[in-house]
């Protein structure tokens, strides 16, 4: 029974949720593109916005980029983390990032609680999102302090891991052995993953790339060309 | 030479008086829907005073426009590397708070209240939460420098002025004011499209409009912290910005925009002008003092055979050549030189003049009456109530010169007139003045019926847009009121 | 007549090939599941030498033994419980996914490695020297990472605690197993260590080493390092977690005052701070 669940967990429920984020995502930019907005509401709070928002995205950037490097190059990271002092520094850095975007998404809903203007553009969606990224991050932060350190054995056993759902070779026995936390610190990625292009979260997608290099003026010509 | 043509805007605000129809038939057409309430694309402010929102000008605070850095300009608020740490949290932008929370009111209570000892009363209504609010501010919360004085005396084109011409402005019975309606300018080298990370805003080559593409819009933001004119607002509902789009679906199909339409002091003109794109970015570089004349010199003669000829290579119809030449603009801003950027100093261009405003001088009685002649013609000029530094500051990028050149044009011309038709003035003395303001009779003579006698006609003179097969113009615009909005033609709902 | 030959040399090939294949699978399977507690003429580590088992006990018997031990034991079988005596009361665990077929394969494995000279599964045979203060010193480079294993495996670090790691500590996968100052104790010496460091038996760590598996003087020296701290060292304590996430505490305020100074020109209002201004 119990490997049966770890198989729809691990070897599943990935798929669904990729197979979700990426056709769902699709479909609402060809149908729905104006729905594509980071919906901000700085415009109608501005102070805790900066306390909520600025910590939130930071932190969150550096710990997803940290789990893409453990991924993408599980090696680089081993080498780094070849001395104790350098496995601090990275996993301190880590941690401090991790409660940084635990601190903002608290303070997400703190600022929302107490302004009766962003209750009127807080929809239900916003709030599962909000709770699922907290537990999300809260996992996460628990597992560091828990059961360090993460940055090596991600590299070592969670990178196989999703490296064999990438070659559509699922091998759960890399997680079926870990830590209740990290399971469901897995499972609950999934499920953001599945919920993502259901969310504002969308706005990740759309984030302005070809502004570093597109000309300072935009003009556009009705027959079509643009300078 | 790269021709392109642009609609131009000239506000006349010796004719301005404060009624707000501008303002009003603006909200009902583009405003009207949730998320846009707070918004007016078109606003009328009291001068001195701080405007909408407030201290729009304090560039110090809200970073908008451009600024010279390194021998070039950036923008004051962003920029394209400035932006990554930035999008998250925007640092110069302004939130509802430095608006107004938009407010109708309550009244149903009227009809629906029980009987009682007391009239019942309509309490306003926040139309945000829908909770019962105090109304603290509102978009012209100190028209005619109503309730407080504290607008009036922070206006940031105050600075400069010496402490004996600021008590002189607000003495009471003798204070003065004006008033100054502003749309977005469409600028030039607009901020706000240099600003956007999406690319969501931009100008259109055909009639310089500058628009917001909703669909690529993203709400990061930077375009309501970089217009110095505040003219992009954000749209707290859908997620999007939104800005005067010039109303160009009436434009298109030969309409004044709704603005100038219903303008009751028929203040606003508008003509195409054709201006050299290559020499943008040079001239938004010069030094403060040479902006005015810099723009000027961007703004081409249409009737130069060399200009028709570069306007024809870049594809620009003949058509719109031929109302460039008609075009009131080119008359006001390049030929009588009486109408001026707001703020040129912002470096964006902008695409919307102004015709300074004549004040009451500041009187003391003599025997005599009060128009005695001085040996100075124009000493009532530089003795205006409103003073000449203040002008200075909002129209001639702090130079006093090119305002009183425009005020003395308009003196010169109206003693002209008074001349032909009361003539109580020598007609000498009047063609001293005029020669004196560098007009000649036959300018006055324009001048005067382009401000006095002007028709439609005269006033708005719209290219036609060629626009014939858009699907925007064959449909009926009021099926999608207070749903579609504009520029395509499904709902603009909000996202999850 | 030759075609006739050449298929059957064919279909005999196939065969054997077939049949190589397993043995090789078989032996992976050995490794990856046995060699931790057993060897073949190497002698008893926890559990039993396995060199002639098939002559000592009846083929039945180890089946039904190798796919459920638990069951054998707690039916009383004498034979069992004698097993569980010598083994000092440690259960041999039930492999998971074992079936009948599989424990065949096992057999016939054991009695082909039984009946050679020297079985490759017949463990490590480290000597009884005393180790050199180098050997600890490598066996600690090995632990942290410093050195890395040659065949690619992550540092034990990543997971594990032993001293002189440092003041945060090693890592803490499992928190209650993954300390190792007393493992050298807790696996009754070299042998038995070290042919478990060559086959290490915890699913998260033969999922991580069963293509990295350790290499005979890297296991020389851990064991060295394991032997002296089981005699010198403390096992870690929780205040290093704490320390840590204090550090991490320190660092996210650090970062808000940092933000707080790198903005500290932002925009907050404009309008109230007037009003108010004059209401003084």
């Amino acid at each position: 029974m119990g490997n049966y669940l770890d198989y729809l967990l691990f070897a599943v429920l990935p798929y669904v949720a990729v197979g979700t984020l990426l056709l769902v995502s699709i479909q609402r930019y060809r149908s729905e593109t104006f729905t594509f907005s980071s919906l901000s509401s700085q415009f109608l709070e501005n102070k805790k916005h900066f306390w909520a928002l600025v910590p939130f995205h930071y932190g969150i950037l550096v710990i997803t980029l940290g789990h893409l490097a453990a991924f993408l190059t599980p090696r680089t990271i081993l080498l780094w983390n070849s001395h104790p002092l350098r496995v601090a520094v990275l996993e301190v850095s880590a941690l401090a990032c991790g409660i940084l975007t635990l601190i903002g998404l608290f303070a997400m809903v703190a600022r929302r609680a107490s302004n009766s203007k962003l209750r009127v553009v807080t929809s239900p969606i916003d709030t599962v999102l909000v709770v699922m990224l907290i537990v999300q991050v809260a996992l996460g932060v628990w597992i560091a302090v828990a059961h360090p350190w993460g940055s090596s054995w991600f590299a070592a056993s969670l990178t196989p891991y999703l490296r064999s759902l990438f070659t559509m070779s699922p091998d759960i026995s890399y997680v079926t052995s870990m830590p209740l936390m990290v399971k469901l610190h897995i499972i609950n990625a999934f499920l953001v993953v599945g919920l993502f292009p259901f969310t504002r979260l969308v706005h990740v997608l759309v984030i302005p790339n070809p502004y570093l290099w597109r000309k300072t003026q935009v003009v556009r010509w009705y027959r079509g060309d643009n300078a | 030479m790269n021709v392109r043509s642009q609609l131009s805007m000239i506000f006349h605000l010796d004719k301005c008086i404060g009624c707000h129809t501008c303002s009003i038939a603006c909200k009902n057409i583009w405003t009207d829907r949730k998320g846009t309430d707070y918004m007016w694309w078109n606003n009328v402010e009291t001068k001195p005073g701080t405007g909408f929102p407030s201290k729009w000008e304090d560039q110090e605070k809200y970073k908008g426009g451009w600024e010279k850095h390194n021998g070039t300009i950036r923008l004051k608020s962003t920029g394209k590397a400035r932006i990554i740490p930035n999008i998250f949290h925007n640092p110069n932008m302004p939130s509802m708070d430095d608006y107004y929370e938009p407010w109708t009111y309550d009244y149903q209570n009227l009809f629906n209240a029980p009987e009682g000892p007391d009239q019942p009363t309509a309490r306003p209504i926040s139309m945000i939460t829908g909770d019962y609010i105090d109304v603290e501010s509102g978009p012209n919360w100190d028209d005619d420098l109503g309730g407080s004085s504290i607008y009036a005396k922070n206006d940031p084109n105050l600075e400069g002025l010496s402490e004996e011409q600021r008590q002189q402005l607000f003495a009471i019975e003798q204070l003065v004011f004006f008033y100054f309606p502003r749309i977005c300018n469409h600028c030039m080298n607009p901020a706000c499209v240099a600003s956007c990370p999406s690319g969501a805003l931009y100008k259109r080559g055909e009639d310089g409009v500058v628009l917001v593409d909703q669909k690529r819009c993203r709400a990061w933001r930077s375009c309501v912290a970089a217009c110095p004119y505040k003219k992009v607002y954000y749209n707290w509902f859908t997620g999007k910005s939104e800005k005067c789009i010039l109303c160009f679906p009436r434009v298109e199909t030969g309409q004044a925009p709704a603005c100038f339409h219903s303008c009751v002091g028929r203040i606003r003109y508008l003509g195409v002008i054709l201006y050299d794109a290559d020499r943008i970015e040079e001239v938004s570089n010069l030094p403060q003092e040479e902006l005015i004349e810099g723009q000027r010199s961007l703004i081409l003669d249409p009737s130069d055979p060399h200009v028709i000829e570069e306007a024809r290579k870049n594809g620009i119809a003949e058509s719109t050549i031929k109302s460039a030449q008609n075009s009131p603009s080119y008359k006001f801003i390049k030929e009588w030189k009486i109408a001026l950027p707001p703020h040129i100093e912002y470096r964006t261009l902008p695409n919307l003049f102004y015709v300074p405003p004549m004040s009451p001088v500041i009187a003391e009685q003599k025997a005599g009456g009060l128009d005695s002649i001085t040996e100075d013609l124009f000493h009532d000029i530089s003795s205006s109530r409103i003073p000449m530094k203040f002008l200075a500051n909002l129209f001639g990028g702090g130079q006093e010169g090119k305002v009183s050149y425009a005020l003395r044009k308009q003196k010169a011309v109206r003693w002209y007139r008074r001349a032909v038709t009361v003539g109580d003035v020598s007609m000498e003395l009047a063609e001293r003045m005029l020669k004196e303001a560098n007009c000649t009779i036959e300018e006055a003579q324009e001048i005067y019926e382009l401000t006095s006698l002007c028709t439609f006609e005269d006033r708005f003179v719209i290219p036609p847009a060629h626009r014939e097969e858009a699907v925007e113009a064959l449909k009926d615009p009021l099926e999608h009121k207070q749903s579609t909005g504009f520029g395509f033609l499904t709902g603009p709902k909000r996202g999850m | 007549m030759s075609l006739r030959l050449s298929r059957l040399t064919l279909v005999l090939g196939v065969l054997l090939a077939c049949a190589s294949v397993q043995a090789q699978e078989t032996a992976a399977y050995f490794k990856q599941n046995c060699m931790s507690c057993h060897t073949i003429g190497g002698g008893k580590l926890t559990g039993p030498d396995l060199k002639g088992v098939t002559e000592r006990k009846d083929r039945e018997w180890l089946t039904s033994f190798i796919v459920n031990p638990k069951a054998k034991v707690d039916s009383g079988d004498a034979y069992a419980l004698q097993l569980l005596d010598e083994a000092r009361g440690v259960v041999m665990p039930t492999i998971a996914g074992i079936d009948a077929e599989q424990a065949g394969f096992l057999l016939d494995l054991i009695e082909a490695e039984s009946a050679l000279e020297e079985s490759q599964f017949k463990g490590i045979q480290i000597s009884n020297e005393p180790f050199t203060q180098k050997d600890i010193d490598t066996g600690l480079a090995i632990f942290t990472g410093r050195q890395s294993l040659k065949n690619g495996g992550p540092a034990c670090f990543s997971c594990h605690n032993a001293p002189g790691v440092g003041v945060l500590g090693g890592g803490r996968l499992d928190p209650v197993k993954a300390d190792l100052t007393k493992v050298y104790e807790r696996l009754q010496g070299r042998t038995v260590l070290s042919t478990w460091l060559m086959s290490p038996a915890t699913p998260t760590m033969q999922s991580i080493f069963k293509n990295a598996s350790l290499e005979k003087d890297e296991i020389y020296s851990l064991v060295a390092y394991f032997e002296n701290s089981a005699q010198h060292g403390e096992v870690g304590q929780a205040s290093a977690q704490l320390t840590f996430a204090l550090f991490g505490i320190v660092g996210a305020a650090l970062a808000l005052v940092l933000f707080d100074v790198i903005w500290n020109g932002r925009f907050v209002a404009v309008r109230r701070p007037l009003v108010d201004s004059e209401k003084l």
